[in-house]
């Protein structure tokens, strides 16, 4: 049967067919493979399994331009388009215009013990520790990992020597400066030595409000033995944007890396996470708030893949939906053949403040060892009539009566955010979302 | 003063209450006694504005004005507030967050100014030594994790702290040891004033020895069908419901 291509997919197919980065010869073949698999796969759509409540192949109408920065901004512009909080916030800026790291906007000294490239530079000088760039931990890429690899503008890698220790988070900054709707992909690459500790805060703005994106986003994680990684992200895009970004990690022994997803609102969001155990005792805790209104579709698909003794996951997710929002949570629990005393636990929760918003979710557990502890859990619900009264009881007025519920409802999420910085940002742009609900 | 005027309510369809006819007078202390399923605690919930209940007829006026167009928030503000029988928790807002947001929301609907947040913590923690409430409780989600004597006091503290002319109390002394019920009670009691009205509402005369009421309402199938003084509640000890209730003899 022939493909019927959209205009989009085609749109990316032209695309794919001049990458705009180049490398050496193991990281072409990787493009060259890639872009194979994105032109036979084409866009995702509902009969592909993962993609089945995220249909890319009718969700994306048309192809925006892609971002192009003809005039970086300036500091203050930055600070402005962040907000005070994270415009004071004590870290290591790293900033990503239009996806192409920007050496003048960014933190020069890191560290002694950490290694900074922009992925253009190091892609040609080919350094040896970027070499599983791009190989997605020898899995299968999907459509939109594979067409990040050969479409991807550029990004950041850094390196963490053994034992570093950061004085400061490093905030990554995605700054898009076009007036425009615009696309971009791009790719941050973190290598992290043995007993390094390091905290990641990702954050996606608009110098120019109400600008529309499509944006490509692959994280990979290379984390060694006895690392500790925090990675917090917040995206607040427009209705008319996509954002799909993909996490990758590769957990070490007794690693421990946190993720925390903030959406709010958006237009189609997808932020899939896979992480591969492969020594023993590793720890990941991936969770989230998404709180969506008008007709922001955010799906969060994850894959937790044990395959090492004694590892422990740990999923929870909070999602306050509105107007006709959708939202998806897919959770895959694979504990391979001797993967023994896996501790696994996920738990997804929605609040759904309209009728016509919906929430799909799925969880799934493939187990092959039999000595395992692994359970799932998710719930849908609305605000609680009786609790509703009792808070009004009180002289409690029905909207911030409801604002509180909610925000009673998302707090135990917000409280896994150990940056107490960013965790009143987060909390201060949720408290404006509840009181408009 | 409140007054409650040939009050008929059902509950998808079914009668509750069959025209009830009450006032309590400024400064008074009413209590209302029955057995289960007499009403009590719906007209409790009615009076505070609960939506669950049809009124057919009748009316409920607090100083001469209808409520029953008013919101639950709007009756608070107004002055009227009831005391749960089964306090609410709700995880995740912690208490102290709480009383703030409904004081001050009374406060606002008051036109009155609303606190500071160094004279909303004197007030609260001054309100709060009196009923034996601990610091820590006021850190914690609402309720949650609270004995049956702790989530009382916190009732009446908010009792205290919102400033009622107007305090129903359902069923306060259920889940209460003798000491809870002391605390409790002394907590009441130190509210009662000229200005401020009270309709205690009990099923036992125990919590009366502590409360001493001005009149007390027997209550049986939605109506008032006895009317008497504190006296009244010590024959109903001795002898039972069972002349007021058909179901209970």
């Amino acid at each position: 049967m022939e493909l019927v291509r959209t205009p989009a997919e085609s749109g990316l197919i032209d695309l794919c067919q001049t990458p705009s980065i180049e490398g050496p010869s193991w990281f072409t073949a990787r493009q060259d493979q890639a872009r194979d698999e994105f032109i036979s796969l084409g866009l995702p759509h509902r009969r592909v399994e993962e993609w089945k409540y995220t249909d890319l192949k009718s969700g994306l109408k048309s192809l925006y331009p892609k971002a192009s920065s003809q005039t970086p901004p300036s500091t203050t512009a930055l600070n402005e388009a962040l907000g005070a909080t994270l415009a004071t916030l004590e870290a290591h800026r790293l900033v990503l215009v239009d996806g192409v790291f920007n050496a003048d906007l960014s933190d020069d000294a890191i560290g002694s013990d950490v290694e900074l490239l922009p992925l253009t530079d190091g892609l040609k000088d080919a350094s040896p520790w970027l070499e599983g760039l791009g190989d997605n931990l020898g899995q299968d890429r999907d459509a939109i990992q594979a067409l990040n690899l050969v479409t991807m503008q550029g990004g950041v890698a850094l390196r963490l020597a053994e034992k570093a220790k950061l004085d400061k988070p490093v905030h990554i900054i995605f700054a898009n400066t076009n007036m425009k709707a615009s696309s971009f992909a791009s790719r941050l690459y973190f290598d992290i030595g043995a007993a390094a500790k390091v905290e990641i805060i990702e954050t996606h703005i608009s110098l120019n409000q109400d600008v529309s994106l499509q944006a490509n986003i692959v994280t990979e994680l290379m984390i060694g033995d006895w690392a500790q990684v925090s990675h917090v992200k917040f995206t607040k895009d427009t209705s008319d944007s996509v954002h799909l970004a993909n996490v990758s990690g590769k957990l070490g022994k007794e690693t421990d890396y946190k993720f925390f997803q903030f959406t709010l609102n958006g237009g189609i969001t997808r932020n899939q996470i896979y992480m591969r155990y492969e020594g023993d005792e590793a720890k990941a805790d991936i969770s989230g708030v998404a709180l969506l209104n008008g007709m922001s579709h955010a799906d969060m698909t994850l894959v937790m893949d044990h395959d090492a003794v004694g590892c422990e996951s740990r999923e929870l997710f909070k999602t306050v939906l509105d107007g006709t929002a959708q939202a998806v949570f897919q959770g895959k629990v694979i504990v391979q053949p001797g993967a023994q005393k896996t501790d696994g636990e996920m738990m997804s929760k929605a609040l759904l403040l309209s009728e016509h918003a919906e929430f799909d979710s799925k969880p799934e557990l493939e187990i092959y060892a039999d000595d395992v502890l692994c359970g799932h859990g998710a719930t849908t619900g609305q605000i609680d009539d009786e609790l509703l009264f009792y808070l009004k009881a009180r002289g409690i007025e029905d909207a911030q009566a409801r604002a509180l519920l909610i925000q009673a409802f998302v707090g135990e999420a917000f409280e896994l955010v150990e940056n107490e910085q960013v965790r009143e940002m987060m909390i201060d742009h949720a408290v404006a979302w509840y009181n408009q609900a | 003063m409140l007054e409650i005027k040939n009050l008929h309510v059902e509950v998808e369809g079914q009668p509750i209450l069959n025209g009830i006819d009450l006032t309590v007078p400024k400064g008074e202390v009413h209590a209302i006694m029955g057995p289960n399923g007499s009403g009590k605690s719906t007209l409790s919930y009615v009076i505070a504005g609960k939506d669950d209940y049809d009124i057919t007829k009748g009316d409920i006026l607090w100083n001469g004005e209808s409520i029953l167009e008013m919101d639950p928030a709007e009756r608070v503000a107004a002055g009227v507030f009831l005391a749960f029988q089964y306090p609410i928790e709700i995880p995740g807002v912690a208490t102290m967050t709480f009383l703030r947001t409904a004081i001050n929301s009374v406060r606002k609907a008051r036109d009155e100014e609303e606190l500071s947040i160094p004279d909303m913590m004197k007030l609260i923690q001054s309100q709060a030594k009196q009923l034996a409430v601990k610091p820590e409780m006021l850190k914690r989600g609402l309720n949650v994790g609270f004995s049956g004597g702790e989530k009382k006091r916190m009732e009446i503290l908010q009792m205290a702290l919102l400033n009622p002319g107007m305090c129903i109390l359902d069923e306060t002394d259920s889940g209460l040891d003798i000491d809870a019920l002391r605390i409790v009670s002394e907590g009441v009691n130190a509210l009662r004033g000229p200005d401020r009205s009270m309709l205690v509402i009990t099923h036992y005369q125990r919590l009366l020895n502590y409360i001493v009421p001005d009149k007390v309402h027997v209550m049986s199938d939605g109506k008032i069908v006895k009317t008497g003084g504190k006296e009244l509640a010590l024959e109903l000890e001795e002898s039972g419901y069972a002349e007021y209730d058909e179901d209970a003899a």
